[in-house]
């Protein structure tokens, strides 16, 4: 053990023991990750060995256990806050939007501020809130016939 | 070696000082997801709590009081002054600045990002600037033990290093590791982000990076507790560490085995395929060999101890140690604290398993057994063992020390078992409101309130603590002996170059490390992951909405 005086000589024993612990350690953690787990997780017969490594890269997505037939996917809206849902409204035109809120005005006041309980005020809202609830009220994930009536008429942009 | 001491007490000072609020909002948090009624009943509170207690037990009661620890075990166990005095008070200056920052934005509400901060969730840039101050500071600490550590090789050629500053300084090679994930999260993602230079924020890779830090850190908060385990704890016991190498080893695996296992806290994580997150998992199953290497090792020492103190038959030296110690009631209440948590570990890291209680409180329980009991108890004992060599002032009372430290052990039991089982019921951590009206709710009220009554506990115990410390500090100061470290029951003459630094094993590490993350973090470079972040710099103010 005193002869040991090198710490990444090779020929010295620690240097040697670790190395080698490290190396068995990697191609055991290896096969059992991306062969073994890989390939028996969920037991598909059609994966073979470089698909098994794909699937622990997580190159190719999971098919899942079944492919049972996918019921219509119900939720509340369509929009999705991804970023190019958000480089949409963006880009959208401020002046045509005035023209067309021109139409709102009538019930939601002129300024915005609602007299009715009935009716929500519209001042203050950021432009990505207004296009979900319209875009949800065109898709009738929103119903209220006054409102769905008049997002039908309008395009997305 | 005066200007040593003092240092090391500033240090532990501020530490114990962040401790006591952060216990006293623990324990609001709790009465908060009970079915009783709580002061501030505000869900909004709630969180910036979380934020608050996470922040200052994790990041600074924990940097705080390793950086008081590595300079007091310096000086004593090298016997000769810390070197670069001037750097470490700088250092503790800095860290100090930190945290004042990270506290007030936190506090002004334009931080509630969880101590985690895992993006999309985004704070104030200030509060990130606060962290990375801490954070940073610590790193002139880390610089500061490894100089000392080779510069005392340097004047003791072929000299094997004392055991307290060998593991000290892999207490500080494994704290800058564990920390490059954090700071490379905070400079390349979310820094970025929060001063307006990029648009996005890549949540994944975000997470990624601060797996690094997240596993590997709770090894960084151990690491004080079994230095004393082995250099400390014998000597209190009256007797000799039973293997000066099995120390060694156990801090050189600790160093190489808590760092390419974080992935198992992402088990659920989309952005990850199943062969890395299987491989890190089984990485983790190493990390148990040290500790199990210690739990052997302390209760071989513990047995010598009580045999030259004329314990007779099997188990006849158990009751034959000073029990009246604080320092050996301690390590006692903390590996039953260390056994229950990490039995609770090996199913929180297991692959398959995880996804039974993956972000339920069971997660919260289990941290809180090993951090917040097992390490800390040790973190109280270390500080009543050096806080009179220290000061020069004894403890008042031990048998008020030993109080403290069942208050401890019994307030974290307690509240840390019904936790558990509100976990595996499928309690979610980190939510503020339960509608406990609710029949599938309804059945974790009762194990909420017992837990209730265990932060309690846990809160008179953390005030006597502060209790005892400032009344030895206020006492008279008397001639005490100068800390002493355990001897092995055979010294080390000579020892491996391999075991008496750390070439080999921050190679080996390297290589781990690439293996283990290379894949995982590369893969952004090419995937986009980046979405909108979602900004909480603004409070919404408002009473509950229960």
């Amino acid at each position: 053990m005193a002869r040991d005086q090198g710490a990444l000589k090779l020929d010295n024993p620690w240097p040697r023991i670790g190395w080698a612990s490290l190396a068995g350690l990697i191609v055991i953690s290896a096969v059992l990750g991306f062969v073994v787990l890989s390939r028996y997780q969920q037991n598909d017969q059609a994966l073979d060995i470089w698909g098994a490594i794909c699937r622990g890269l997580g190159i190719t997505a999971d098919r899942g256990p079944a492919a049972e037939p996918k019921p219509p996917l119900r939720t509340p809206t369509q929009i999705a806050w991804t970023s190019s849902t958000l480089d949409q409204i963006a880009a959208g035109n401020a002046q045509r939007g005035a023209f067309i809120a021109l139409n709102c005005a009538a019930c939601h006041g002129e300024s915005g501020v609602s007299s009715s309980s009935l009716i929500p005020t519209l001042a203050g809202m950021d432009a990505a809130a207004m296009f979900k609830q319209l875009d949800d009220y065109r898709s009738g994930k929103r119903l209220w016939g006054v409102m769905g009536a008049m997002a039908k008429a309008l395009s997305v942009r | 070696m005066q200007n040593s001491s003092r240092l090391a007490l500033y240090h532990y000072w501020v530490a114990f000082a962040v401790f006591l609020p952060a216990v006293v909002l623990g324990a609001w948090q709790m009465l908060m997801r009970s079915p009783l009624p709580a002061p501030l009943d505000d869900p909004n509170a709630y969180y910036t709590s979380v934020t608050l207690h996470g922040t200052a037990m994790a990041y600074v009661v924990t940097t705080f009081f390793a950086m008081g620890f590595g300079y007091a075990v310096t000086a004593t166990s090298l016997g000769r002054p810390v070197r670069g005095m001037t750097a470490a008070w700088i250092g503790f200056v800095i860290c100090l600045i930190g945290t004042l920052m990270a506290v007030v934005i936190v506090l002004s509400g334009r931080a509630t990002v969880l101590y985690t901060f895992y993006p999309p969730l985004l704070g104030s840039a200030w509060y990130y600037f606060g962290t990375l101050l801490l954070v940073g500071g610590s790193m002139i600490w880390v610089a500061l033990m490894i100089y000392n550590m080779a510069a005392w090789k340097r004047d003791n050629p072929n000299q094997p290093v004392p055991l307290p500053m060998f593991a000290i300084t892999a207490t500080a090679l494994l704290w800058a590791w564990t920390a490059s994930g954090v700071i490379l999260e905070l400079l390349g993602v979310i820094l970025p982000r929060a001063l307006g230079l990029t648009t996005q924020i890549d949540a994944g890779l975000a997470r990624t990076l601060f797996s690094v830090t997240l596993h590997a850190i709770v090894y960084f908060w151990l690491m004080p507790a079994y230095i004393a385990f082995y250099t400390l704890v014998p000597q209190a016991a009256g007797g000799r560490l039973y293997s000066d190498t099995m120390g060694r080893l156990t801090f050189i695996m600790f160093l190489v085995f808590s760092l390419p296992v974080g992935m198992h806290h992402l088990f659920a994580d989309p952005e990850h395929g199943s062969g890395f997150k299987f491989l890190q998992s089984f990485f983790t199953f190493f990390v148990a060999l040290p500790t199990l290497l210690t739990v052997f090792s302390i209760c071989a020492s513990l047995e010598i101890a009580g045999r030259v103190r004329g314990g007779r038959g099997l188990l006849g030296w158990i009751p034959a140690l000073p029990w009246k110690e604080p320092m050996v009631l301690a390590v006692a209440l903390s590996l039953v604290m260390l056994g229950f948590g990490g039995f609770g570990g090996l199913i929180n890291m297991s692959y398959a398993m995880n996804s039974m209680i993956h972000n339920t409180s069971w997660v919260t329980a289990h941290f809180h057994l090993i951090f917040g009991g097992a390490v800390v108890i040790m973190y109280f004992a270390i500080a009543y063992e050096m806080w009179p060599r220290i000061t020069g002032k004894p403890l008042r009372s031990k048998a008020l020390a030993r109080w403290q430290l069942w208050l401890w052990f019994w307030g974290m039991m307690i509240t840390a078992i019904p936790w558990h089982i509100t976990g595996l019921m499928g309690e979610p951590r980190r939510v503020a409101i339960f509608d406990y009206s609710d029949p599938f709710v309804a059945r974790m009220g009762p194990l909420a309130i017992i837990s209730v009554i265990g932060g309690l506990i846990l809160l008179v115990s953390a005030i006597l603590l502060i209790v005892i410390l400032v009344r030895s500090q206020l006492g008279e100061r008397q001639l005490s002996t100068p800390l002493r470290y355990a001897l092995a029951v055979n010294p080390p003459k000579h020892v491996p170059a391999s075991l008496n630094g750390f070439a080999l094993w921050n190679a080996i590490l390297l290589v781990l490390m690439v293996a283990a993350y290379g894949y995982p973090i590369g893969q952004f470079l090419i995937l986009k992951s980046s979405v909108p972040a979602y900004e909480v710099t603004r409070q919404i103010t408002g009473a509950g909405v229960r």
